[in-house]
C-alpha cells in the first residue's frame, strides 16, 4: 500500500521495460544489477523501484522479450541473469524509434512554451 | 511459454521470483553494510527501501495469471479448508441454507409447473384463451368454456384472429386384449394441431377434413400420444393406418403427437385425440355437440400478426352479441344472464388447468411465506457470521498486516458465503425434489398430481442458483465488512479477546428482534392457518364421512337404458346390503364435497309468484332409497323414498328448504313444483312432486358455506348422468364395502369397467386439500422460523457469556448470587425477545389480515392465537437462552478471574 502513493515509478508506460531491454543489450544482468545500472547510467536521477522492477521483468519474460538463467553473481551469490532475446532487441528497437519521436515531439512544445515564457 | 507450460509450470516460476527477491534483498543488506550500518540496521533499512515483499511478489505473478479467477480459486480452496475445520458451523449453514433455499425451490417448482411453464409450441405468447365471463346474480362466474356454435360464431366474424379451434378433455375406453381401460383423451376442432403449430412425430395430425360428420377420408381419425406410441407400440412407425375400438367404434391412428405435447390443459395427459365430430359418436343421445345452449368446449385462437391481446378483446366484445342472436333461440337470447355475460380474451400460451384458479392464491401465499423464511435463514446466517468472524479477527489482522488489501479479504468473506450457499443450493435441489412429490399429494386432482411434471430443470436450477447467491450477498456482505475493517494494531496486540465484538454485538442486536419479529408473523399466520383445518373438520356436516365408500357406476356400454337400467341399481343396492360388512348402500348423481352439484328451480305449487327467479333456485340431488341412511343423515319427518314405483312423483326437502319454500306451514304431504327452462329450445316445462319427507342440513358443494337449502328427488329413468351415478356404501370397514362392491359389479354388471372407488374420508380431505397444504407448510415452515430464530439466540446468548465471563465472575466475587446471574442473562433474552414481539405483533397482523380470504371460522385478529403465539416464541427463547444461562451460573469466579 505504502509505495502506491509516491513519485512516479514509470515515466510513461513501457518506459521501465525499454531501460531494461537497453540495459540488457549492453549485458546480461539480475535484478539488483540492473537497479544499480539504470541508477548510474542516469546520474542518480531515475529511482528504480523494486516494486516496479519485478512486475516488469515478469511480464518481459512472459512475452519472450528477455530470458533467464539462473548464475552466479559478481558476489558470489546464486542469482537469476536475464538475457535480452532477439525478439527483445527488435520491441528494443521499434519502442526506441517510437520514444525517440515522441522525446522529440515533447522537447519541441517544452521548448516553445520556454522561448515564449 | 506455451498456455499449456503457463498453468502448469507456475509453481515453478513463482519459486524462482521468491527466491530472485529474496536474494535482491540480501544484496542490498550486504550493500549497505558495506556502507557502514550495522547487520540489524541494515536488513531493516533494504527491507523498507525494497517495499510490501508479498504485494511486489503478487504483482509480479499477476503477470503470468487471470488474476482475479486465480485469487477467487485460492480462495475457494481457502474457504474450503476454512469450513472443513469448523464443521459443526459449515453443517448449521448449509443445513440452514438447504431448508430455507429448498422450500423455495420446492413452492416455485410447483409455482412453474402449474402456473409460469408455456405450451410447447412456436410462439406461446400469440395463443390465447377466449372464454365467457357469466355474470349472474350470484356473481360473476367467469373463464366458462364456450360450444360448437358460438366457436363458429366467432370464427365467421372475427378478423383479429388467424385461427380459432375448440378443446374438450375427454375420456375413452379402449379395447385391449386384457380387456377394457380407460384413457384421457380430447376431441378437438379439426384445426387445433394447425393454429397450435405443431408438428407430428409420426403420420400427421388431425385436419379440418378429419372433423366432418360421419368422419373424414381415414374414417374416424385418431391421433395419439408419443408416450402411448413408445409404451404400448414401442415406436413403430407401421402402426399408423391400424385400427382400434375407442368408445366401441373403430377409429384409425392417423399420428402421433410430438414428444412432450400434453395438450392444452395444464396437469393433463391426453393419449388420444380425436375431431369434435367424434363426441356425439361416442355419446349418442347425450350429445351436446348439436345443443345450442350448452357449455363444454374451451377455445383458443392466436392472435393475427400485428395484433394484441387488447385488440382482439375489443373485437369479441362486438361479437358476443352478434354470435349469442345467431345461436340461442329468442326466448333466451334476451335473458338478463345472457345480456350481462361477455367473451373474455386471456393469455392461453401457458395453456389453462382447473387447478389453477384453485391454487394461484395459495401458491402465492406460500412463495411469500418461503420468501421470508429464507430472509430469517439469511438473518440467522448472516448473525452467524458475524460471531465466527469476530473470532477470527486475528486471522484478518494477520492478513492485513502481511499485506492483504481489505478488498482482498472482504473477497475472501463473500467466496465462503457463496461457497456455503452453494453447497446449501445443491442440497435444497434435493430436498425440493423430494418435497414437491410429497407435496402434490396435496393436490386433490389426483391424476393432474401425477401429470404435473415437477423434475428439476434447467429453470429450477437456475432459480436456486439465484437464491443461493441472493442468500450469500444477504448474510455474507456484513461480516465481510466488519471483518474488512479490522483495525489491525490493537487487534494483534490484544491477545485473547476480540474488539470487534461490541460491533459484532450491536449487529446481532439488532438481527435477532428482525428475526423474531418474523418468526412471530410466520408462527400467527400458520397457527390461523391450522385453526381454519380443524374448524373445517368439526363443522357440522349433515353426513358421516368414515367407513363410506364411494364407487362411481361406468354404465353406458350396458344395454340396459331407461328403467331397465334403474331397476339394475336397485338390484345392485340389494345384493350389496346383502353382503358381509356392509349396513347400507345407496345411490345418487352426486356425493357432498365432490365439486359438482345440479340446481333447479322449485315452487310450491300452490304459489302464484313467477317461477324463474334466482331465489328460487335450489341445489338438487336425484338419490336411491336409503341414502340419508347410508350417509346418516338424520330424517327429522316424514319417510324415506322406498326404491317403488310409489316413489314417483316424490322428493324430501332439507330443513332449510323446507321452511324457505313452505314457511310456516305443515310440509309433509305439500305439492312442489319443479320449473325447468330448456336453453336449447327455450321452452319451460314445469313437473309437480308431492313432499314425503324432511331431512337435516346437510352441505353440498360447499364447506365454507352453510348448508344449502337442497330437494332431493327419486332416481329414476328420467335421472340425468344415469349411467353415471354413484354408489355410496356404508360398512364395518372400508375393505369390506370395496370387496362388496367390487362382488357385487362382477356378479350383477359384468363388463362394465371397474372403476376405482375413493373413500368418503379421502374425497373429504381432497376437498379441504388446499387449506390442508397451506397449513401444513405453513406450520412446516413456522417451526423452520423457530428453530432458527433459537438457533440465533443460542448463538448470541453464549457470545454474551463468553464476553462477560470476567465480568461474572466479578459480580459472583462481590456476592451475586447464581439466581441474580441466571436472570441477567434471561432479561437480555426478555428484551430482545419483547422488542422483536413488539415488532413482530404489528406484522403480524398485517399478515393475518391479508391472509383472511384462507381462513374460516377464524378471525384475523383471534387474540388467542397471538397470545399463543407469543407464547411458543417466549418459550423457544427462553429454552435456547437456557444452556448459556447454564454455563454463566457455573462460572467459577476464581478461574473467570485468573483468566484475564
Amino acid at each position: 500500500m505504502e509505495n502506491s502513493k509516491q513519485e512516479p515509478r514509470d515515466l510513461f508506460p513501457g518506459a521501465l521495460e525499454m531501460m531494461i531491454l537497453e540495459s540488457l543489450r549492453r549485458q546480461p544482468a539480475h535484478g539488483y544489477a540492473l537497479v544499480q545500472h539504470i541508477q548510474q547510467r542516469s546520474n542518480n536521477l531515475l529511482q528504480v523501484e523494486e516494486g516496479s522492477l519485478y512486475p516488469a521483468l515478469q511480464r518481459l519474460l512472459r512475452d519472450k522479450l528477455v530470458k533467464a538463467e539462473w548464475g552466479i553473481s559478481a558476489t558470489n551469490r546464486r542469482v537469476r541473469i536475464y538475457q535480452i532475446t532477439a525478439a527483445g532487441m527488435k520491441h528494443l528497437e521499434r519502442e526506441r524509434s517510437s520514444f525517440e519521436r515522441m522525446f522529440e515531439g515533447i522537447a519541441l512544445v517544452l521548448s516553445t512554451g520556454k522561448a515564449i515564457s | 511459454m506455451s498456455w499449456f507450460g503457463r498453468i502448469f509450470g507456475r509453481g515453478g516460476l513463482y519459486r524462482d521470483l521468491a527466491d530472485e527477491m529474496r536474494s535482491h534483498i540480501d544484496e542490498k543488506t550486504e550493500q549497505f553494510v558495506r556502507e557502514g550500518m550495522s547487520r540489524e540496521e541494515a536488513e531493516h533499512a533494504a527491507r523498507r527501501a525494497f517495499g510490501n515483499a508479498t504485494l511486489i511478489e503478487e504483482r509480479g505473478r499477476e503477470a503470468w495469471q487471470w488474476t482475479r479467477v486465480e485469487s477467487v480459486l485460492a480462495d475457494v480452496k481457502f474457504a474450503a479448508r476454512q469450513l472443513w475445520n469448523s464443521p459443526a458451523f459449515a453443517a448449521t449453514a448449509v443445513l440452514t441454507l438447504a431448508l430455507g433455499i429448498g422450500a423455495n425451490t420446492g413452492i416455485f417448482t410447483l409455482m412453474h409447473a402449474l402456473l409460469l411453464r408455456s405450451l410447447p409450441i412456436p410462439e406461446p405468447d400469440r395463443l390465447v384463451r377466449i372464454a365467457l365471463d357469466i355474470d349472474s346474480p350470484n356473481g360473476v362466474v367467469s373463464d366458462q368454456p364456450l360450444n360448437a356454435f358460438l366457436l363458429q360464431s366467432i370464427q365467421r366474424h372475427s378478423k383479429t384472429l388467424s385461427g380459432s379451434f375448440g378443446w374438450t378433455p375427454f375420456d375413452f375406453v379402449l379395447k385391449e386384449d386384457t380387456g377394457l381401460h380407460i384413457y384421457s383423451g380430447a376431441v378437438v376442432s379439426g384445426n387445433a394441431f394447425q393454429v397450435l403449430g405443431v408438428t407430428p412425430a409420426a403420420g400427421r395430425l388431425l385436419t379440418p377434413a378429419d372433423d366432418q360428420r360421419g368422419g373424414g377420408p381415414d374414417g374416424w381419425a385418431a391421433v395419439i400420444s408419443h408416450r402411448f406410441w413408445q409404451q404400448h407400440y414401442h415406436s413403430d412407425p407401421s402402426i399408423i393406418g391400424h385400427h382400434v375400438t375407442l368408445s366401441d367404434h373403430s377409429v384409425t391412428i392417423v399420428g402421433v403427437a410430438p414428444q412432450g405435447f400434453e395438450g392444452v390443459f395444464v396437469a393433463m395427459h391426453p393419449d388420444f385425440y380425436l375431431p369434435l365430430e367424434y363426441e356425439p359418436v361416442v355419446r349418442g343421445t347425450r350429445s351436446m355437440l348439436r345443443q345450442p345452449g350448452g357449455l363444454w368446449i374451451m377455445v383458443w385462437a392466436r392472435l393475427m400478426p400485428g395484433v394484441g391481446q387488447k385488440m382482439a378483446a375489443a373485437e369479441m366484445r362486438t361479437v358476443y352479441p352478434v354470435a349469442m342472436s345467431e345461436t340461442l333461440p329468442p326466448s333466451v337470447r334476451h335473458l338478463a344472464v345472457i345480456e350481462r355475460s361477455s367473451f373474455a380474451v386471456r393469455p392461453g400460451g401457458k395453456g389453462w388447468s382447473l387447478l389453477r384458479p384453485q391454487y394461484e392464491r395459495p401458491l402465492m401465499l406460500l412463495q411469500i411465506l418461503v420468501g421470508v423464511v429464507l430472509v430469517v435463514c439469511c438473518v440467522n446466517l448472516a448473525g452467524l457470521c458475524l460471531a465466527r468472524a469476530s473470532t477470527r479477527e486475528r486471522e484478518f489482522a494477520i492478513r492485513g498486516a502481511l499485506g492483504a488489501a481489505r478488498t482482498r479479504i472482504m473477497q475472501q468473506l463473500l467466496v465462503e458465503s457463496l461457497l456455503l450457499a452453494m453447497c446449501g443450493g445443491a442440497l435444497a435441489i434435493l430436498f425440493a425434489w423430494a418435497t414437491d412429490r410429497y407435496l402434490l399429494r396435496f393436490l386433490a386432482d389426483r391424476e393432474a398430481a401425477a401429470a404435473l411434471s415437477v423434475g428439476p430443470d434447467l429453470f429450477t436450477l437456475l432459480i436456486t442458483g439465484g437464491c443461493a447467491v441472493l442468500c450469500a450477498l444477504l448474510f455474507g456482505l456484513a461480516p465481510g465488512w466488519l471483518a474488512s475493517h479490522v483495525s489491525i494494531e490493537p487487534a494483534l496486540r490484544r491477545s485473547g479477546h476480540s474488539i470487534t465484538a461490541g460491533r459484532d454485538a450491536v449487529a446481532q442486536r439488532i438481527f435477532l428482534p428482525v428475526q423474531v419479529a418474523l418468526t412471530l408473523a410466520l408462527v400467527v399466520v400458520a397457527a390461523m392457518l391450522s385453526t381454519t383445518v380443524n374448524r373445517l373438520r368439526a363443522a357440522h356436516l349433515g353426513f358421516r364421512i368414515d367407513n363410506v365408500l364411494l364407487a362411481p357406476a361406468d354404465f353406458e356400454r350396458l344395454p340396459q337404458k331407461g328403467l331397465d337400467l334403474v331397476h339394475l341399481y336397485d338390484r345392485m343396492i340389494l345384493r350389496m346390503r346383502q353382503m358381509p360388512g356392509v349396513d347400507s348402500a345407496s345411490v345418487a348423481v352426486s356425493t357432498p364435497l365432490h365439486g359438482m352439484g345440479q340446481t333447479s328451480v322449485f315452487t310450491a305449487a300452490s304459489s302464484s309468484k313467477p317461477a324463474i327467479d334466482f331465489s328460487n333456485r335450489y341445489w338438487v340431488n336425484d338419490v336411491g332409497p336409503g341414502y340419508f341412511a347410508t350417509l346418516g343423515t338424520r330424517m327429522l319427518a316424514g319417510r324415506d323414498f322406498s326404491g317403488e314405483d310409489s316413489d314417483a312423483n316424490s322428493c324430501i326437502l332439507n330443513r332449510s328448504a323446507a321452511n324457505r319454500i313452505f314457511p310456516g306451514s305443515t310440509v309433509i304431504g305439500q305439492m312442489l313444483r319443479q320449473t325447468t327452462r330448456n336453453m336449447n329450445v327455450g321452452q319451460t316445462t314445469t313437473q309437480d312432486c308431492q313432499v314425503i319427507g324432511i331431512v337435516e342440513d346437510a352441505k353440498y358443494t360447499s364447506l365454507r358455506e352453510p348448508a344449502p337449502p337442497t330437494v332431493y328427488l327419486p332416481f329414476g329413468a328420467n335421472t340425468d348422468r344415469l349411467a353415471s351415478m354413484y354408489f355410496v356404501i356404508h360398512g364395518a370397514s372400508l375393505t369390506e364395502a370395496k370387496d362388496a362392491w367390487q362382488k357385487v359389479l362382477h356378479e350383477l354388471a359384468p363388463g362394465s369397467p371397474e372403476t376405482e372407488p375413493i373413500s368418503f374420508a379421502v374425497q373429504f380431505d381432497d376437498y379441504i386439500a388446499r387449506e390442508r397444504l397451506l397449513s401444513v407448510l405453513s406450520g412446516f415452515f413456522a417451526a423452520l422460523a423457530l428453530l432458527l430464530s433459537g438457533i440465533g439466540i443460542y448463538g448470541l446468548m453464549a457470545s454474551y457469556v463468553t464476553r462477560r465471563t470476567t465480568e461474572i465472575g466479578v459480580r459472583m466475587a462481590l456476592g451475586a448470587t447464581r439466581a441474580g446471574i441466571f436472570g441477567l442473562v434471561m432479561r437480555q433474552v426478555a428484551v430482545l425477545l419483547l422488542i422483536g414481539t413488539l415488532a413482530g405483533g404489528g406484522l403480524a397482523i398485517f399478515a393475518a389480515r391479508s391472509i383472511r380470504t384462507f381462513l374460516f371460522d377464524v378471525s384475523p385478529g383471534n387474540p388467542a392465537i397471538f397470545v399463543f403465539a407469543v407464547l411458543i416464541l417466549a418459550l423457544a427463547g427462553f429454552a435456547a437462552a437456557m444452556l448459556p444461562a447454564r454455563r454463566a451460573v457455573s462460572i467459577d469466579p476464581m478461574n473467570a478471574l485468573r483468566s484475564e
